[in-house]
């Protein structure tokens, strides 16, 4: 149970860290540098309609004739910044929620705890169906909807931990000193409750990249722009399944996979450096 | 007559760690021994081995042989494999171990627990022997047998350590191992579950291992002490002659440092630093940094050889007939 | 002279659930500056409570604090008496946070108190080496890295940062091993010889309270119920609980003993028992113990006090022991 093993050799020395950090990384790349390497416009279209693999398009065209390729690498940027944006707000609110409420107890800690279970309980995609419905779709609608759902699970974590924190001696140390709440709040309660939010923060991220697609598969996605969720919505909506335009409907839902799969096991991994007990059972 | 117990040169590794390094103890039917020492000295990994309870990633060597009265063979404890050992724990030796909340399973009743113990063993047991058997632990340990079809959360922690010592009584073992049983508990509840061990000791003829940090405990509670220090047993004999004239500076200055009401209030200078780590033990006698009396002969392994009549130390210079005054408290290595 | 500090009829009691627990029942005694004191009891009787009443981090339901002699009320007195009385716990491995290095520790009194940068790295490596720790080699340490021992006098050097006249010790060695809780045990004695601070200190250890301190109050369920200079009330106790606690230590000289440990065990603060609160567990209890409350009363001893009624003359029988 040594905790010397810091958080980094877990990310470098383990097949686990080393695959997520890769693929992970791969498309971070891609995010960034994607329309340099795009070899199209991703929304040009041409007459080569669900044309199959060749020199040309790598991965085919669209029912628009557009190159399947130059969309999935714009499609890339759209899901990470969805996932990281949405998992910052989670994060943040979160992270507000669980401190103020556990720290303070009492009403505020009644009040909030009401409505951490309130978001628990509901199911979260039909409460983004309708909030995105309402509001029109956007980019920054999507990351404000995904963040607004899904902070209860930190929040709730989050005020587990400062409740135990707010009764070990070093914080009563401080407060018999006539340290101010902000002040503990700051110094001792945040640093040690960072780690937690920050492992639970990437597997947000994984969740967020899943609502994104899925919102954008039930085409309320940003119809500006192209993610892998309106990839995939436009491929069925043509019948490129049936049509057996395999190139349009499998590299948009692989890139998902692989994408929440990397990141899913970056968050496991953190999970395990903060709660040391979880690795002994691996 | 034969020993009930006889450990021979056990040694147990963490990794390359020594925890415990060639332990040698015997235990006669009916008497009770003392464990003393500080945290990390093998104490319990010492109980434990001989329990063969030891999670995998420790190594255990040595012998252990059990003479359980009534039982022709000797048991080899060190032979058994997992499934011989089960039947070893309770029937013949049992543990009560130090937090009783953790130990008693929390959604049944203690009466429950009870019948599980004695059915383990016994599985020819008719109900009604069950029953009136949980009634006659209850009442052995002092408490009403009433409170058997109470759940553990309802009883105070003095009750709770006595439902312990009924659990490790259930199969009547001939040798109970108590492990710190009275160190979460005040002072009355702690006279009151001493006095219990003492009571039982005499009733049923219970040969007792009692491992404690306090050597308060374990001089009112026993017949024979075993000072262990960094893996070691450092000095051993009956607890009157070990407490009046300790044999090795480590028992000493433990003794000395602490406070005895209606000695003196002044406390003679505490042993300075701390104890090894078992992955980087000093050469020679282990005690050597700390010790106020290290000469050239330290850097030998002093070995356990008795001293006084029935008394072993493991110090070159003994046995003592006169401590030298401490003047000065700081030796090598840091503050403990 | 005044007292360092002073409770007077200090009550703490709790809502839990629907019952009232009396963790503290109306106590008052004076600290005075530069003694030992020590509160003895058993766990439950309301002696941590005490301590934290007297800090101002439980708020009190009746009654009142003094230092030097006034009352503190209000913030300003409750952040000057934080800063000149300082308090010390009982877990090592809870007392320090395990993201913060020693030094950032030793200092944080002074951050929050506001004193002068300047003068910090210095005030704590005096306060360091007052705790007997070296400043070059520990001040970069994390807690993990350290012993029990070690972190409890870190402990004790971020309580002395700030030159307090007084120290309150919940129980400081109770969970160190016994080599270890003589060395903590020591650097307090110098503290006292040195600097003359003032201990009020919080244990379950007679023995250890008999050697450490000047004066002893022995509390029983929210109550003092004896009071005077240690070796008086350990060595000839005169409330009965006393004797009984007394009785119940084990001695490590060896012997056969003889005792009758008290039986019961100590009940609720919830459920505080009527006229003097130990009576139903009392070996000695008589006539009107059930229902006369016994205040603190003049005993044999110089300056002995018990809660009592085989020492009130008017009431006792004639067995006085």
């Amino acid at each position: 149970m040594t905790r010397e093993r810091g958080v980094l050799d877990l990310l470098l020395q383990t097949w686990r860290g080393r695959i997520g950090l890769g693929v992970l990384g791969l498309f971070l790349f891609l995010a960034i540098f994607g329309s340099a390497i795009a070899p199209h416009d991703p929304d040009a279209s041409s007459l080569d309609i669900l044309g199959g693999i060749s020199g040309d398009h790598w991965l085919g065209t669209t029912e628009q004739g557009s190159d399947v390729f130059s969309q999935l690498l714009a499609g890339a940027r759209v899901s990470i910044v969805v996932g990281f944006a949405a998992a910052a707000i989670s994060a943040i609110l979160g992270a507000a929620v669980g401190l103020i409420g556990g720290y303070f107890g009492g009403w505020t800690d009644r009040v909030l705890d009401a409505l951490e279970n309130w978001f628990l309980v509901i199911p979260t995609l039909p409460l983004m169906i309708v909030l995105a419905r309402l509001l029109n779709p956007s980019l920054t609608v999507l990351i404000a909807v995904i963040g607004l759902t899904s902070w209860a699970g930190t929040g709730r974590i989050v005020r587990a931990q400062v409740l135990t924190l707010r009764e070990r001696a070093f914080v009563e140390r401080a407060r018999a000193l006539g340290a101010r709440d902000s002040y503990i709040i700051r110094t001792h309660i945040l640093p040690n409750t960072l780690p937690l939010i920050f492992a639970n923060t990437v597997l947000i991220v994984a969740v967020a990249i899943l609502s994104e697609a899925a919102l954008a598969f039930l085409g309320l996605g940003d119809p500006t722009r192209i993610s892998w969720g309106t990839m995939l919505e436009n491929a069925f909506s043509s019948g490129a399944p049936s049509a057996g335009a395999w190139w349009y409907v499998i590299p948009p839902g692989l890139c998902i996979t692989l994408l929440v799969l990397s990141v899913s096991i970056l968050g496991y991994l953190f999970e395990e450096y903060v709660n040391p007990r979880l690795r002994e059972q691996v | 007559m034969s020993a009930l117990l006889e450990i021979r040169d056990l040694h147990v590794n963490h990794g390359d760690r020594p925890i415990v390094d060639g332990v040698d103890l015997t235990l006669e039917p009916g008497e009770a021994l003392g464990l003393a020492g500080e945290s990390g000295c093998g104490k319990t990994t010492t109980a434990l081995a001989l329990m063969k309870l030891l999670p995998a990633s420790f190594n255990q060597s040595g012998t252990m042989t059990l003479r359980p009265p009534g039982v022709e063979e000797p048991i080899n404890v060190e032979r058994r494999t997992e499934a011989g050992m089960q039947v070893v724990r309770w029937r013949h030796v049992s543990l009560v171990f130090q937090g009783a909340m953790n130990s008693l399973d929390p959604v049944k009743r203690v009466d429950h627990q009870l019948a599980e113990a004695i059915t383990l063993h016994e599985r020819a047991a008719s109900a009604g022997d069950v029953r009136a058997r949980i009634g006659e632990l209850l009442t052995t340990v002092g408490l009403t047998p009433g409170l058997g079809r109470s759940y553990p959360h309802q009883l105070s922690g003095g009750q709770r350590q006595r439902v312990m010592i009924a659990l490790a009584l259930a199969c009547r073992p001939s040798l109970v191992i108590a492990d710190e049983p009275t160190t979460a508990l005040d002072v009355v509840m702690q006279a009151q579950i001493l006095e219990l061990l003492e009571r039982l000791r005499e009733q049923l003829g219970l040969a007792l291992i009692l491992i404690s940090h306090d050597l308060g405990v374990l001089a009112e509670t026993c017949d024979r002490i075993a000072v262990m220090y960094a893996g070691r047993i450092v000095e051993t004999g009956p607890v009157r002659e070990v407490f009046d004239a300790p044999q090795h500076p480590y028992t000493k200055r433990l003794l000395d440092s602490l406070p005895v009401i209606g000695g003196s209030r002044v406390l003679a200078p505490p042993i300075p630093g701390g104890p090894p780590d078992p992955s980087d033990l000093p050469q020679g006698c282990r005690f050597r940094p700390r010790c106020p009396y290290a000469a050239e002969v330290c850097l030998q392994d002093p070995p356990l050889r008795e001293v006084r009549p029935a008394q072993a130390a493991a110090c070159h210079f003994a046995p003592w007939d006169e401590w030298p005054p401490v003047t000065e408290a700081a030796v090598e290595g840091a503050a403990g | 002279m005044s007292a360092l500090m002073e409770a007077r009829d200090l009550a703490v009691h709790f809502r839990a659930h629907r019952a009232v627990a009396r963790a503290v029942d109306g106590v008052s005694f004076e600290w005075q500056p530069g003694e030992i004191l020590g509160v003895v009891g058993e766990s439950g009787c309301g002696k941590s409570t005490l301590a934290r009443a007297l800090l101002g981090l439980v708020p009190p339901t009746t009654g009142s604090v003094a230092r030097d002699g006034a009352a503190v009320e209000g913030k300003a007195a409750l952040r000057d008496l934080r800063r000149r009385v300082q308090m010390i716990f009982q877990d090592p491995y809870q007392t320090l946070n395990p993201r913060q290095r020693v030094a950032t520790i030793v200092a944080e009194p002074l951050r929050v108190q506001g004193v002068n940068g300047a003068d910090h790295e210095a005030r704590v490596r005096r306060a360091m080496e007052d705790v007997g720790l070296e400043p070059e080699r520990f001040l970069d340490r994390y807690p993990h890295q350290l012993s029990g021992g070690q972190r409890q006098r870190v402990a004790i050097a971020a309580a002395l940062v700030l030159e307090p006249e007084g120290l309150i010790c919940d129980e400081p060695v109770s969970m160190l091993d016994v080599s270890v809780r003589a060395q903590i045990l020591q650097v307090l004695i110098e503290l006292r010889q040195r600097r003359n601070l003032a201990l009020l200190f919080i244990t379950h250890d007679l023995s250890l309270a008999w050697s450490l301190c000047d004066r002893l109050a022995v509390m029983y369920l929210g109550r003092i119920v004896e009071q005077g200079s240690a070796v008086d009330v350990i060595e000839h106790p005169q409330h009965p609980y006393t004797q009984a606690l007394v009785a119940a230590v084990p001695v490590p000289t060896a012997g056969a003993r003889i005792r009758e440990p008290l039986s019961g065990e100590l009940p609720d603060s919830t459920n505080v028992p009527s006229g003097c609160r130990f009576h139903p567990r009392c070996p000695r209890r008589f006539e009107p113990c059930d229902r006369v409350d016994p205040p603190l009363l003049a005993t044999t001893g110089p300056g002995q006090l018990a809660a009592c009624l085989l020492h009130d003359p008017a009431l006792a029988p004639d067995a006085v022991a």
